[in-house]
């Protein structure tokens, strides 16, 4: 039975046990009372950080950071965004790694505040070996190239340890896990409960085919879409790229639903010169 | 000309060759000088940066003896005292010593003479008087009786009484010397005796010499060998917060901090860490070297005995003001932060991004240290891709036209179709980058493309078509 499976039937399990004493709570005595009360508290523990938060309901708490309102109200990632801890996320295919860059990068970009974004690279990682982060790159996708810090660490225990003192120091991070055997349950917990500790964030890229259970907050697959063709013309007789398109699958996700979203960002409304709404007039029948 | 504050007013403190062909003399009233010299100009000495600036001199005198101390006795009449015992073998003997130290000091710009003596008021007085001549003259314990005898009364370093022994006749050494001692320390006070008991080693003087620079370690000692890691941890800390003393005491920080661990049997083993600001947080160091520690895998063999913690570099550090609400300093929890990860990951593991002023992509941005603020970021108005590669991958590419993007390409053996592609952004290579002899360099056209996948790269074809190149080639230099 492979650690997977077993995590899932506790899991289970525990929930079982848990609308059992619900059920019983007439017959509280002896050692099954302490377990009810027990698993009450557990329950309570994990509903208080792993149950997603509606925004207008956020409960403040002295020492974390409020969840910020979402700016764009269309912004269907808002819910998720919203919840400090650990966000898992891996490619389609081996060729979709870069298309999970950019949805990392955009997820991160979207968050209130300056911290420090702490950007964890295991260069010896083969499947998401797509290069390191481009300043300007991200400079233009909304991140301030000021507030990145790359790390490079050997794939593994060295770039967990690195992704967890990231956290403990307050930062944003996006680490590349890959295929790392390291990266199980228990490490996965650690860093969700180091990134919940200072209201901070981290995503995890793991490799297109990497298995094993996770203590995410919210799993995600991610793979390129073909956008719309920008309504100019670009090289060589092709249209011009339009905005980006990625399709982002909710594959898990702590106390709700799977989902699926087609995300498209348009982001450089400013730095490009369309042609003015008269070039996309449609032509008029001829008169006369 | 300058002038300083003395008795009776402004006194002439140090002169040019002009004012003393004039007719002036150090220590003369300013009143007196202008009489003399009525177009004199004069400003006023700056008595504490004279005085900064020899002992800097005393110090640098340090390479011909570790025993050295400024001499500022009478202003302008300055000099450094060395104990040159045992030196001179080094130099080959007193005489080239000498030499050297003076030839070494008048390359500086300054005018020196030297003297070695068996005595401090000896080789004070011969300095002044007779090696002035000769550059440098020495006296051995037994021709020192007599260049005694022959020392003028000034330069006994008596101040004022030397005028009255000349009014008494009395010019040399040797005249007070054939006086009984109780008569003179009478009429002209026990300060003349004393120097001249000291001029001739009777009374023994001693040197001050300059406190060498704060030694920046600090060591814990063991009775009783440490054979735990844990404890030799322990101990680490314990060294580290003495030396964070030390290091406070002086007003700086570490930036390299260095740990000894000294085995029972005689082996040493030296562990550094760095950090990006200097520190003097026995805490952060302390939970550094732990770290270092445990992954440094080293040999206690019988036990260590001693734990040593030294600053190997360290720079000036004052108190920094933090700011009232009492948040945490991100800044300084970054440099922390950068700090942990080289210590565990290796040096320039963490690394922060400055713009650099070029437009070749994979020099647009420099990695440095983590310890740096990075300045603002300026825009840029071409889109670059998310992820560069560190070195761009050769892919092969069908273009329809020579100038056109790709239609087609392989890359890293999966065949892409282009559906959407803007270019060309033509970048021009650095030429004077380029070292001598090896061309320019050719030109790059950057494309920027979309796959029938959805999937977009960064391409350019390097070389013009028909210029530079009959086969240009092809490169994926991004992603995303």
């Amino acid at each position: 039975m492979t650690r997977a499976t077993r995590e899932r039937e506790t899991e289970s399990l525990r929930a079982d046990s848990g609308a059992l004493s619900g059920a019983n709570s007439g017959a509280v005595s002896g050692r099954a009372g302490r377990l009810a009360a027990l698993k009450a508290k557990i329950a309570a523990l994990e509903a208080d950080g792993n149950g997603f938060v509606q925004p207008g309901r956020a409960r403040l708490e002295p020492g974390r950071p409020v969840p910020a309102q979402p700016a764009n109200d269309t912004d269907p990632l808002a819910l998720f965004r919203a919840q400090a801890g650990l966000h898992d996320l891996r490619p389609d295919s081996y060729l979709d790694a870069p298309a999970a860059y950019a949805f990392a990068v955009r997820w991160l970009a979207g968050l209130p505040g300056d911290r420090l974004l702490v950007w964890v690279r295991a260069p010896g990682e083969s499947r998401l070996d797509f290069g390191a982060p481009s300043p300007d790159g991200l400079h233009q996708a909304g991140i301030n190239p000021a507030r990145l810090m790359r790390v490079d660490a050997r794939p593994g225990a060295d770039a967990l340890w690195a992704m967890e003192e990231a956290l403990k120091a307050g930062a944003l991070v996006f680490g590349e896990a890959g295929a790392a055997r390291g990266y199980d349950l228990t490490a996965s917990r650690r860093l969700h409960a180091a990134a919940k500790a200072k209201g901070g964030q981290i995503l995890v890229a793991r490799a297109h085919d990497a298995a094993g259970a996770s203590a995410a907050l919210t799993r995600w697959r991610i793979a390129a879409s073909p956008g719309a063709a920008a309504p100019w013309r670009g090289a060589g007789g092709l249209q011009g790229l339009g905005s980006q398109k990625l399709i982002a699958v909710l594959e898990r996700r702590r106390g709700g639903a799977p989902g699926r979203f087609e995300l498209e960002w348009e982001d450089d409304a400013l730095r490009r010169f369309e042609p003015a709404a008269l070039a996309h007039r449609a032509p008029q029948a001829a008169t006369g | 000309m300058l002038t300083l504050a003395g008795v009776g007013g402004e006194r002439l403190y140090a002169l040019t060759p002009n004012a003393e062909r004039a007719g002036l003399s150090p220590a003369m009233n300013v009143a007196d000088a202008r009489a003399l010299a009525p177009l004199m100009a004069a400003c006023a000495a700056d008595a504490e940066g004279d005085r900064a600036a020899l002992i800097r001199f005393a110090r640098c005198c340090g390479r011909v003896s570790p025993w050295t101390a400024p001499d500022p006795l009478t202003p302008g009449l300055d000099g450094v005292l060395l104990d040159i015992t045992g030196c001179a073998q080094v130099f080959g003997g007193e005489d080239r010593l000498l030499d050297q130290l003076v030839s070494e000091t008048r390359a500086l710009g300054l005018t020196a003479s030297a003297a070695a003596a068996p005595t401090i008021g000896l080789a004070w007085a011969l300095a002044r008087t007779s090696a002035v001549q000769a550059r440098r003259g020495w006296v051995s314990v037994n021709t020192a009786r007599p260049a005694l005898d022959a020392v003028p009364v000034e330069a006994l370093r008596i101040g004022d009484t030397a005028s009255k022994l000349r009014r008494f006749g009395l010019a040399t050494a040797g005249d007070l010397l054939g006086l009984p001692r109780a008569s003179l320390a009478k009429r002209f006070g026990l300060a003349l005796v004393r120097r001249l008991d000291q001029a001739s080693g009777t009374e023994r003087e001693t040197l001050m010499p300059l406190k060498p620079q704060a030694d920046l370690r600090a060591r814990v000692r063991f009775a009783e060998a440490l054979q735990a890691q844990g404890a030799i941890k322990e101990a680490a800390g314990r060294a580290i917060e003495n030396l964070c003393e030390a290091l406070k005491a002086e007003g700086l920080g570490a930036t390299r901090l260095r740990l000894t661990l000294y085995r029972v049997d005689g082996a040493a083993r030296d562990l550094m860490i760095g950090t990006a600001v200097p520190s003097r947080d026995a805490a952060h160091l302390s939970r550094l070297m732990g770290e270092r520690l445990e992954r440094s895998g080293i040999d206690i063999g019988f036990g260590i005995d001693l734990v040593e913690a030294g600053a190997a570099l360290a720079r000036r550090l004052d108190h920094a003001q933090t700011d009232l609400t009492g948040d945490a300093d991100t800044s300084s929890d970054a440099a922390r932060l950068a700090d942990r990860l080289d210590a565990r990951l290796g040096e320039g593991a963490a690394r922060r991004a400055r713009p650099a002023n070029s437009h070749i992509p994979e020099r647009a941005a420099r990695w440095i240290g983590a310890g740096m603020v990075p300045g603002a970021w300026p825009p840029r108005l071409e889109r670059r891709p998310l992820l560069i590669f560190d070195r761009a991958e050769p892919a092969e590419a069908v273009a329809e036209i020579p100038d056109g993007p790709p239609r087609r390409f392989t890359w890293r053996r999966v065949r892409h179709t282009v559906m959407r592609a803007e270019g060309p952004e033509r970048i021009a290579p650095e030429w004077w980058r380029a070292p001598p002899g090896s061309g320019p360099g050719k030109v790059r056209d950057y494309f920027r493309v979309e796959t029938g996948e959805g999937r977009r790269f960064w391409l350019y074809r390097e070389g013009l078509y028909g210029r530079e190149t009959d086969r240009p080639a092809w490169f994926v230099h991004g992603a995303g």
